[in-house]
């Protein structure tokens, strides 16, 4: 008896291997910009000037700023 | 460059200028901490009472429910993710003065005024001046609340709060850390100090299959309940279903729930309820003394009630809640 392979199973066996490393591909993406744009508290990661777009857009979307209770101010 | 510290919450956030907290709504701008979300509520609505879920208090009432953007912890299963974890910003917000939310509130007939969904404690300034003027106009306040909230904050705002709904979340410090980002000791010093300021605390166990739903773990929590908050404090078992980052894990199956229930009248509880499924019988009050049903559920509605000022009107037992005259 004998086997012949279609080249159609060639060309699936290629697209399915490009989908999975490229869903692999935007999930690491998602993990690595996910981690800069998550909460930072952290002394380590804090960038001024994004935490300032943040409050400005704040601003925008006609958010505005009331003196909070229960606060104290270490350094100003 | 300014340090600003929260002391709010447990978390005792510092920022740095324009950097917010980990609620995202309180923010340092130049050494002074501001709220962003005072008078802001993206989530306005009347439900009935039993929803937050408070069976002990006016039943069948309606109760005006607002929330704000904004979370002090960040739970795996949150089932409000859309506006728990998410920036002020991004959420959509109306124009609601405190003067205005007691206003509605009254208009729409409510007896209270519930402050949940997302958290009452991260929009604290806000739940505070509509707490002091519902009380004004005799509205009734209720906190549903995850309970991580610094005693000092906490004693300021208990003279106006009548009815809290606290959800503990587990009876472990592993899993408050693992799955809600918060810690379980603040939490229990928040039942106490509620207890102790004359606040009708009921409970919130959501049981979540293979994270909290030992019956070991269950079986502590109901025996501390009963120890340091009574044993008619309400306590309600709530179904947990795939939600946000554990939709991984199936709903909690009905045999856990019941078997929880079991435990905690086991140990003593009188008034302990399932939520979240159709079970009409785990969903009725019934007296502690003579076991009839006081007040009976369907849903949301109330189908009975058989009480008599605060006392079941079959034995004249006296039922802890707040009752109508």
């Amino acid at each position: 008896m004998r086997y012949s392979t279609s080249p159609k199973i060639g060309y699936i066996a290629v697209i399915y291997t490009c989908m999975i490393v490229g869903l692999l591909a935007v999930h690491l993406l998602y993990d690595i910009t996910g981690a800069f744009f998550s909460v930072q508290t952290s002394p380590d990661f804090y960038d001024r000037a994004q935490w300032e777009r943040r409050f400005q857009d704040a601003l925008q979307k006609g958010l505005i700023p009331r003196e909070a209770r229960w606060y104290q101010t270490l350094e100003r | 460059m300014s340090l600003v510290q929260c002391t709010l919450c447990p978390h005792a956030c510092r920022m740095r200028d324009y950097e917010r907290g980990r609620c995202r709504v309180r923010v340092n701008q130049e050494g002074k901490l501001y709220t962003l979300v005072y008078g802001k509520p993206c989530a306005v609505h009347v439900d009935p009472i039993e929803k937050k879920p408070m069976f002990h208090m006016y039943p069948g009432s309606g109760s005006f429910s607002i929330a704000t953007a904004g979370c002090c912890l960040s739970c795996k299963y949150c089932q409000n993710w859309q506006i728990s974890q998410a920036y002020p910003e991004e959420t959509r917000n109306v124009d609601l003065a405190p003067e205005e939310v007691v206003a509605q509130a009254m208009s729409e007939r409510c007896r209270s005024i519930a402050y949940t969904y997302s958290d009452p404690i991260i929009f604290y300034e806000y739940t505070y001046d509509t707490a002091v003027l519902a009380h004004q106009k005799g509205l009734a306040n209720i906190l549903v609340t995850c309970g991580f909230i610094n005693t000092e904050p906490l004693k300021e705002i208990a003279p106006y709060i009548d009815g809290a709904n606290v959800d503990l979340k587990g009876f472990s410090e592993e899993f408050y850390e693992s799955v809600t980002g918060g810690r379980l000791g603040p939490v229990l010093d928040t039942l106490v100090a509620m207890k102790d300021s004359g606040i009708l605390v009921e409970i919130t166990n959501l049981i979540v299959p293979t994270l909290n739903d030992e019956p070991t773990m269950i079986r502590q929590m109901c025996r501390w309940i009963a120890q340091h908050m009574g044993r008619q404090t309400p306590l309600h078992f709530s179904r947990f279903y795939p939600q946000y980052q554990l939709q991984n894990l199936p709903p909690t199956p009905l045999h856990t729930l019941q078997s929880a229930r079991e435990i905690a009248m086991d140990e003593g509880l009188h008034y302990v309820y399932i939520g979240n499924i159709d079970d009409v019988q785990a969903q009725q009050t019934y007296c502690e003394s003579c076991g009839r049903v006081i007040v009976g559920r369907s849903g949301y509605r109330v189908t009975q009630y058989n009480l008599k000022g605060d006392a079941c009107r079959f034995c004249n037992t006296k039922i802890h809640g707040l009752w109508y005259d």
